[in-house]
């Protein structure tokens, strides 16, 4: 079954028409309960909740990632709660109502971007995934690196605004736009509402 | 500074020169040019000090086959297509006139020059490669744009275990204001992917 085109911004995602379960997943950046804790976003939290489960209703994966030590990074100034994770073990916890079926469904990382070292890649491509679509935390850190990577490695990327945030607000925005320059350097972004109209009543 | 290298990006025609891709889609080349003389003047002062130097260009092979579907058809849509023909040959495509680093800043023979199809000078190429076989650590970043592939390069050097500081007047983006946030970003928590310092400060601090 596939879905019709999200309406987004710069331009409606994908580019080339319509996705499905089967050519898409989900990725949900750091959602991790210390994290989440540190921002203290509860709508973003709601937001990314609600794409979430409209996601798994439909079957479209959802890939967790997850931040732990970074034992073999230089150190990193801990003036930003993403440089400072817990010890590795309570470390990958997702927040608990999000908490995905497999501990395999979680992606832990030890870089900002969620392919530095893991199977992300490789998982992917094995299901056949060419869409993306990114939510969490932070958005200039490891959502922004590694929508970065995915779409230099061709996929076609959607960033959900509503649904990922920044610890500086004026940073979440400046990503936004910089995705959006250029009729899309990076991809398209849109608003949660907008992909889950899509998924609950609109499939083709 | 024996394991420091100068990475300039992707100082092309294209998007640093009238007549080329960002002219031709109607957006304002003032600022990425703008930093052609401070970059010449950098250059100067690293040839002098023996410093390694590497330039990137952005490009992709005249059969497109490095170019993701995606990305042809976001510039298409944007107004001109990268492999299409505009007035300095076709866009962004390996060894055509816009795709060339501006003749201020051309590079000499004994220096890397790589080319990459992606936004992150280490995606799909031999630089991570080139940059350990010489037992380089440091990168001193210029170039443009900074908002894309110069912050997408230094993301990946950091990524990698590299020290990366950008040389912030060295740097320019299409738009100055998302050259600004960009610098904000990468300053945020303390450099959380390296430094952002004025040139003559980081050579400084290297004795070049």
């Amino acid at each position: 079954m596939s879905f019709r085109q999200v309406a987004a911004s710069p331009y409606a995602w994908p580019f080339d028409g319509a996705w499905s379960a089967a050519d898409t997943a989900l990725l949900a950046i750091d959602l991790q309960l210390w994290l989440m804790r540190a921002l203290a976003r509860q709508d973003v939290e709601e937001a990314a909740t609600q794409l979430i489960e409209a996601a798994r209703r439909a079957a479209v994966p959802v890939l967790f990632t997850a931040r732990i030590g970074l034992d073999d990074h230089r150190p990193i100034d801990p003036a930003l709660v993403d440089s400072r994770p817990p010890a590795s073990g309570e470390a990958s916890a997702i927040l608990p109502a999000l908490e995905p079926p497999s501990t395999f469904d979680v992606i832990e990382r030890r870089g900002w971007s969620a392919f530095t070292g893991t199977a992300l890649d490789q998982i992917l491509r094995a299901r056949g995934v060419r869409n993306l679509i990114f939510c969490g935390a932070t958005t200039d850190g490891a959502v922004h690196t590694t929508m970065r990577e995915a779409n230099d490695r061709g996929y076609e990327c959607l960033l959900v605004e509503n649904a990922c945030c920044a610890q500086v607000a004026a940073h979440h925005e400046a990503i936004l736009r910089i995705t959006r320059f250029g009729n899309g350097l990076f991809g398209t972004t849109a608003r949660v509402a907008a992909i889950v109209n899509v998924l609950e009543g609109n499939a083709q | 500074m024996t394991d420091t290298a100068l990475i300039v990006i992707d100082m092309q025609v294209d998007f640093c020169a009238p007549g080329g891709w960002v002219d031709q889609l109607g957006e304002d080349v003032s600022n990425t040019r703008a930093v052609i003389a401070p970059i010449a003047a950098l250059l100067d002062r690293c040839r002098s000090a023996g410093m390694s130097i590497v330039h990137t260009r952005e490009g992709h092979r005249p059969d497109l086959a490095d170019l993701h579907a995606n990305k042809r058809w976001r510039t298409r849509v944007h107004g001109l297509g990268i492999g299409d023909t505009g007035r300095q040959g076709r866009i962004l495509t390996r060894g055509e006139p816009g795709w060339q680093i501006v003749p201020e800043l051309s590079p000499r023979a004994d220096e890397m020059v790589i080319d990459k199809p992606g936004k992150g000078a280490f995606h799909a190429t031999a630089l991570d490669l080139l940059l350990r076989s010489r037992g380089l650590r440091h990168l001193l970043i210029a170039g443009v744009t900074t908002d894309c592939c110069v912050q997408a390069t230094m993301r990946e050097a950091a990524e990698r275990g590299y020290a990366a500081t950008l040389l912030e007047e060295c740097c320019a983006a299409v738009e100055a204001r998302n050259h600004e946030a960009t610098l904000d970003i990468l300053r945020a928590g303390g450099g959380r992917w390296g430094r952002v310092m004025r040139s003559a400060d980081a050579l400084n601090e290297l004795g070049a």
